[in-house]
């Protein structure tokens, strides 16, 4: 009896460990790819000051949970995340605007199929 | 997070329905569920030992997962008999009255000589010696032989009883008393002092002292002893 317990304690346990990785994870992308829109959109209107802090936002919330998603995902998915989003606000600014957008499309299809890697069951 | 879970319990059930697909020939000692959770535990642990890029969750969760799954399995199978047939299947009776029950076989894709296989390995080679033979779920054979062939016992041969109901246990080993048994035995290191100087020894010029519970003694003395 006090096996099937702790059977059921465990899958319990991982039951909510699953949950709040999955709650984690959701928030932490979404925060990510909002903030890398909205320095699209400054970016688009010629707003760098606020491109360049929007990029510095999506770097300092994946710097912030780099340690619990690492927990969860693939440590090199998580890290080369990092790396891009750390090189972002680098090129925000009028002269480097090209490669502001490339780098930020790159940063968010990134994010997007960590997002996919995590949520897809097949 | 879900999802490797949801992998897990996928993956355990397509090995599980596999194992049980594939039947007791593919089956060693161990329950089908058994040796599903054996299979992917083995696999599993290895995974973060060797791939360090992945998280020990990927390793640690799912090996959970499975020792749960397969505790509420085997609880399950122990409460209900139907569910036992499920997950474990049944024994299936293969000589019935010395004769070979062939759709059996058949249905366990078991051939003939895959049988006289199983039985050379029970020490069986005459197909007349056996009464009765079941394929355990386990894919062992259990055999009964013939009252002809079976071996007679002591009871049948009419033998007394040995005095000892125990095996005999050292009592001294290498020049060393072992407090354990000598307690076990309720004998003292006087007692097993006096039974080596009766044939001879010192305690230290003996190799071994075995003594059972009817006080029979065997002693090994050492070789060579000065």
């Amino acid at each position: 009896m006090k096996r099937i317990r702790c059977a059921v304690l465990i899958l319990v346990l991982l039951g909510l460990l699953a949950v709040a990785a999955q709650i984690h994870i959701d928030t932490v992308t979404h925060n990510i790819i909002a903030a890398l829109d909205q320095a699209h959109i400054c970016a688009v209107r010629n707003d760098w000051e606020h491109a360049r802090s929007f990029a510095l936002h999506a770097c300092s919330i994946m710097e912030d949970n780099r340690h619990i998603m690492e927990f969860f995902i693939k440590r090199e998915t998580v890290a080369s995340l990092a790396l891009n989003l750390k090189g972002l606000s680098v090129y925000a600014q009028a002269p480097s605007a090209p490669d502001f957008i490339f780098e930020l499309t790159r940063a968010k299809q990134e994010t997007e199929t960590l997002r996919h890697f995590f949520f897809s069951v097949f | 997070m879900w999802i490797l879970l949801l992998r897990t319990v996928i993956t355990y059930g397509v090995i599980m329905f596999t194992m049980r697909l594939m039947g007791k020939k593919q089956l060693g000692q161990l329950q089908p569920s058994e040796l599903v959770s054996t299979i992917l535990i083995s696999n599993l642990a290895s995974i973060s030992i060797e791939s360090p890029e992945l998280p020990i969750t990927g390793s640690i969760v799912p090996v959970l997962c499975i020792v749960a799954l397969e505790i509420l399995i085997s609880a399950l199978s122990f409460r209900s008999p139907r569910a036992a047939g499920w997950i474990s299947g049944h024994p299936r009776v293969i000589i019935r009255r010395g004769k070979i029950d062939q759709q059996t076989l058949r249905d366990l894709r078991f051939s003939v000589d895959d049988l006289m296989e199983a039985l050379r390995g029970k020490d069986i080679f005459e197909l007349s010696e056996v009464a009765f033979a079941m394929i355990e779920t386990n894919g062992t054979i259990s055999v009964c032989r013939t009252f002809e062939s079976s071996t007679p016992s002591n009871r049948a041969f009419g033998f007394d009883r040995p005095q000892a109901s125990q095996p005999s246990l050292p009592i001294i080993t290498d020049g060393s008393y072992v407090s354990v048994n000598l307690k076990a035995f309720g004998v003292t290191q006087e007692w097993a002092k006096g039974v080596c100087a009766a044939h001879g020894y010192t305690v230290a010029q003996t190799l071994l002292l075995l003594c059972n519970d009817a006080h029979e003694t065997l002693l090994i003395p050492k070789e060579n002893v000065s």
